[in-house]
């Protein structure tokens, strides 16, 4: 190869890295890939068309600068094309740039261009929904380049002496297609993984929305029952998780509330925290106390539990009447009694294994009373175990002192306070655990 | 987590912190060893200072595992913080728990 042949070359190679620049910026616009999605609708068909066949018409121009004869760098517009927008695109975009070439030299190597975009869409067919790869597009285009150029050396004796290094150009088509399909593909990939991240994110959403509407939110939560006086938070570390409370009336008598923790974080453990509050609220029965109830969920969660899943539960019924609270443990930490003089007491726990681990168990049970004004507060470990940044457990300990300092044992009070206590003492750090706490203030007329 | 063995037994020195970040990773390391044929296994807790209920699950379902192909899982070493924590879910009474790697490994003889 001669010194002006290499330069000749360099200056299309130049050219063609211009174009894809150029090209690179179009289909980065927001308005391009709504035209490449569904991209056998006959209204983006022709779209696609037009912009193969101005970038076919881009090769012809360059081609007038320098040599007529050179075909390459106007092939790159209707190979890609077909590649990518299929046989239609490829033969319109042909024909745009072969046309233009006809117009501008009045060569009949001109119609090669128009070959190329039919060609092209042939080998696109046979791939049929297979997307075809950058390099399988390399490979057609060096293909047919070479085919072209024994084709124009038998019948195109008008120019040999430009005609011996016109092999030499080859390169030009074969990394303009290659560059042109990689992009595209880059695209479509790009765009599939942020629609699935975005599809799993608002499923997450949904769930999230769906697991807070199981929880009871609204405080207070039984306006004409002057006797309760109660709040509860549940703060998951991700969309969703695995702690739970509830509450309700059994009779008109008996109040009945848990608290729970499954193992675990996110869908798995969410899942598994809806199944027991739907078992708890299923077996918490006028007459039924909470070891029973405990008993009978746990037997239910046992079945079919391959996953080894597993959820503590602290369970409890206040008689609204008395402030007598009989209680039953599955596992869970205990909660604390703050009573209305100022004294903190840990609530003595009987046995009882986590829910979920052993079938035909039976659980403990254990009672208290209530004064005017005590309050009963649950939580789940993601409380004691917050981190700060420097991995430091809030702990139970601190917790207690929390309480201590809470001014009231009015339980929206205590609640809040505790939650800004963690906040601080976390101090920005990532919230590892669910957290989650109620409390009860047993809020009874003064007897007359 | 540190892997070793006396015999036939295998023993694996479980980490400073057992939580549900790590927790997957440690349960297929230990199920990759007991699909492999580890029927005899002491897992010291020398070392650990935590576990939340992500790890607990691991060791249940551990546990489950190989009592189902006929090995045995015993746990030794626990600190009086973590084995609080086996006590309070209730799971001291599911898991063989010796105080000494030394006791636990007496347990196969």
């Amino acid at each position: 190869m001669t010194a002006a042949a290499a330069n000749f070359l360099i200056s299309l190679i130049d050219d063609t890295c211009i174009l894809m620049v150029v090209v690179y910026c179009i289909i980065r616009t927001p308005f391009f890939y709504p035209i490449l999605k569904d991209r056998a609708k006959p209204w983006k068909q022709l779209l696609l068309t037009l912009f193969f066949g101005a970038v076919s018409c881009y090769g012809v121009f360059i081609a007038a600068l320098t040599d007529h004869t050179i075909i390459s760098i106007s092939m790159i517009g209707p190979i890609a094309g077909a590649m990518i927008g299929g046989i239609w695109v490829g033969a319109g975009a042909g024909l745009a740039g072969a046309a233009l070439g006809f117009y501008v030299n009045g060569t009949a190597s001109q119609s090669a261009v128009l070959l190329a975009g039919i060609m092209a869409g042939l080998y696109r067919l046979r791939k049929k929904d297979n997307p075809v790869s950058a390099a399988n597009a390399a490979v057609f285009t060096a293909g047919y380049e070479i085919f072209v150029h024994i084709v124009l050396f038998f019948f195109d004796q008008a120019r040999p002496q430009i005609n011996a290094f016109i092999p030499a150009t080859a390169p030009v088509s074969i990394l303009g297609v290659a560059g042109f399909v990689f992009i595209f593909e880059k695209l479509v990939e790009e765009r599939q993984t942020s629609a699935s991240k975005e599809l799993i994110e608002s499923e997450l959403r949904i769930a999230s929305d769906i697991q807070m509407g199981i929880v009871p939110k609204t405080f207070p939560p039984f306006p004409n029952l002057p006797e309760i006086e109660l709040y509860a938070v549940l703060k998951p570390a991700r969309e969703v998780g695995g702690d739970l409370y509830d509450f309700f009336l059994i009779d008109c008598d008996h109040f009945f509330f848990a608290i729970g923790d499954v193992s675990g974080k996110g869908m798995p453990a969410a899942l598994f925290m809806a199944v027991t509050r739907t078992l708890l609220k299923a077996n918490a029965e006028p007459g039924i106390s909470p070891d029973i109830t405990l008993k009978r969920v746990n037997d239910v969660l046992c079945r079919g539990n391959d996953a080894s899943m597993f959820v503590t539960v602290f369970c409890g019924i206040l008689n609204i009447r008395t402030g007598e609270v009989v209680y039953s443990n599955a596992g869970h930490n205990p909660p604390y009694v703050y009573r209305s003089n100022g004294i903190l007491e840990t609530v003595r726990m009987p046995e009882g294994m986590a829910l979920g681990v052993m079938e035909d168990i039976s659980y403990g049970q254990d009672r208290l009373v209530l004064g005017r004004g005590d309050a009963m507060i649950a939580y789940t470990d993601g409380v004691s175990e917050a981190m700060d940044i420097s991995f430091n457990q809030f702990s139970s300990e601190r917790l207690e002192k929390t309480i201590e300092t809470a001014a009231t044992t009015e339980s929206r009070g205590i609640i809040r306070h505790i939650m800004e206590d963690v906040e601080r003492f976390a101090a920005g750090a990532e919230q590892s655990d669910d957290i989650t706490l109620l409390s009860l203030t047993y809020t009874p007329e003064p007897q007359r | 987590m540190e892997v070793g063995s006396v015999g036939d037994v295998n023993v694996v020195t479980i980490l400073q912190r057992i939580d549900a970040y790590n927790a997957k990773e440690l349960e297929d390391k230990l199920n990759e060893m007991v699909s492999g044929g580890a029927g005899k296994l002491v897992c010291d807790f020398e070392k650990n200072e935590y576990i939340s209920s992500a790890g607990l699950r691991v060791f249940l379902a551990l546990l489950k595992s190989m009592k189902r192909s006929g090995g045995e899982l015993v746990l030794c070493s626990l600190q009086p913080s973590v084995k609080s924590i086996f006590d309070m879910a209730g799971f001291s009474r599911l898991f063989k728990i010796f105080n000494s790697r030394d006791e636990a490994l007496k347990n196969f003889l």
